[in-house]
């Protein structure tokens, strides 16, 4: 699959655990996440991100960039037509390179995510072994 | 004995009529000064015109009085010399109007004048909310127009230690969101307390800075 190569792309970044991508409703559409994320925790996870960034916009706050700061780790939430992009990484992480890549990463992601969408018998499912 | 007991007495009670009126004034001028803040009020010109030693036993403040070359040069580098002995101004803290002037047109200044902006502390931009909750939802303290600001922080925090938890961290020391006008930051301050902030970007530049947003 396109996404999941173009989701691989992040993971060049030294640092970069893994990527996900949240539909804007919260929806899991397509990930590339070790296995040791299970996929019904991702689904979750996945809905936390859409409710937190739907807050922001409930009070004005159309959201474009996240970050999550969990103290080893962080998680890069960057918004795209299709929702948002969410990249684990950890603390150590060169931001400004990661910021960089994953605005081009989502600005390939929509016409691929809508191709996806579109054949019902495609697999929006991924993950890395 | 007695008689010149008396005049002595009532000497010393005019004496110390007349200290009193006079410390009197004096407590006076001084609780003047004090409200209006010595260093902040008046200038050192004013400080001397009340006190009537001034001029003999303070020959050492005329310069503070200096000309703008001096703040030219503490303005333009950062020279230790010059610039130690003062309070260096926040790097947030915005730029006054009559600095940026006087830099301009070179004009001569009292320098005292000058520094009154950077001896305050750094005024909070007045559209910029802070809300500090308990780790359990409870309002400590909010500042700011945006009433919404507790609620929102609280249900953030929550929700963003869920999300860490998820992923496999035990908890989520900061959130930041950054909108194109718009900044919310929700951070743990200490392991009891939540600092919700959030306000326009330009103000929460180091905020977004901190956060690796900029």
């Amino acid at each position: 699959m396109i996404a999941q190569r173009l989701l691989k792309i992040l993971e060049d970044i030294k640092g970069v655990t893994g990527s996900f991508v949240v539909a804007s409703n919260g929806a899991l559409l397509v990930h590339s996440m070790p296995a040791a994320f299970a996929s019904d925790e991702l689904e979750l996870t996945a809905r936390r991100i859409a409710r937190i960034i739907q807050c922001g916009g409930a009070n004005g706050l159309s959201t474009e960039d996240g970050l999550f700061d969990f103290g080893d780790g962080k998680l890069l939430v960057r918004e795209f037509i299709r929702g948002y992009l969410c990249v684990l990484c950890s603390a150590s992480v060169n931001m400004r390179s990661l910021r960089l890549t994953a605005r081009l990463v989502a600005r390939s992601m929509p016409a691929e995510l809508k191709t996806l969408e579109q054949s019902p018998s495609s697999q929006l499912w991924g993950s890395t072994p | 004995m007695v008689k010149s007991m008396k005049p002595a007495h009532a000497k010393i009670g005019g004496t110390s009529q007349h200290e009193r009126e006079g410390s009197g004034h004096v407590s006076a001028t001084r609780e003047r000064v004090g409200s209006e803040g010595t260093p902040r009020g008046g200038s050192t010109a004013d400080a001397k015109r009340r006190s009537p030693r001034g001029e003999s036993e303070r020959p050492s403040e005329e310069p503070r009085t200096g000309v703008v070359r001096k703040v030219k040069l503490a303005a333009s580098r950062p020279a230790p010399s010059t610039a130690a002995p003062r309070r260096a101004a926040p790097k947030t803290a915005p730029p006054t109007a009559h600095s940026k002037s006087d830099e301009d047109t070179g004009a001569w200044r009292c320098l005292e004048w000058g520094e009154r902006p950077s001896q305050r502390p750094p005024k909070r931009h007045a559209s910029v909310s802070v809300a500090q909750l308990s780790t359990s939802g409870q309002l400590i303290r909010q500042d700011g127009p945006d009433a919404w600001l507790p609620e929102a922080g609280d249900f953030v925090h929550r929700m963003a230690l869920l999300v860490a938890q998820g992923l496999g961290f035990d908890r989520c020391r900061a959130v930041c969101l950054r909108g194109p006008n718009a900044v919310l930051s929700v951070s743990e301050a200490g392991a009891t307390k939540v600092v919700a902030v959030t306000g326009p970007v330009p103000p929460m530049a180091n905020v977004l800075r901190r956060a690796g947003l900029e």
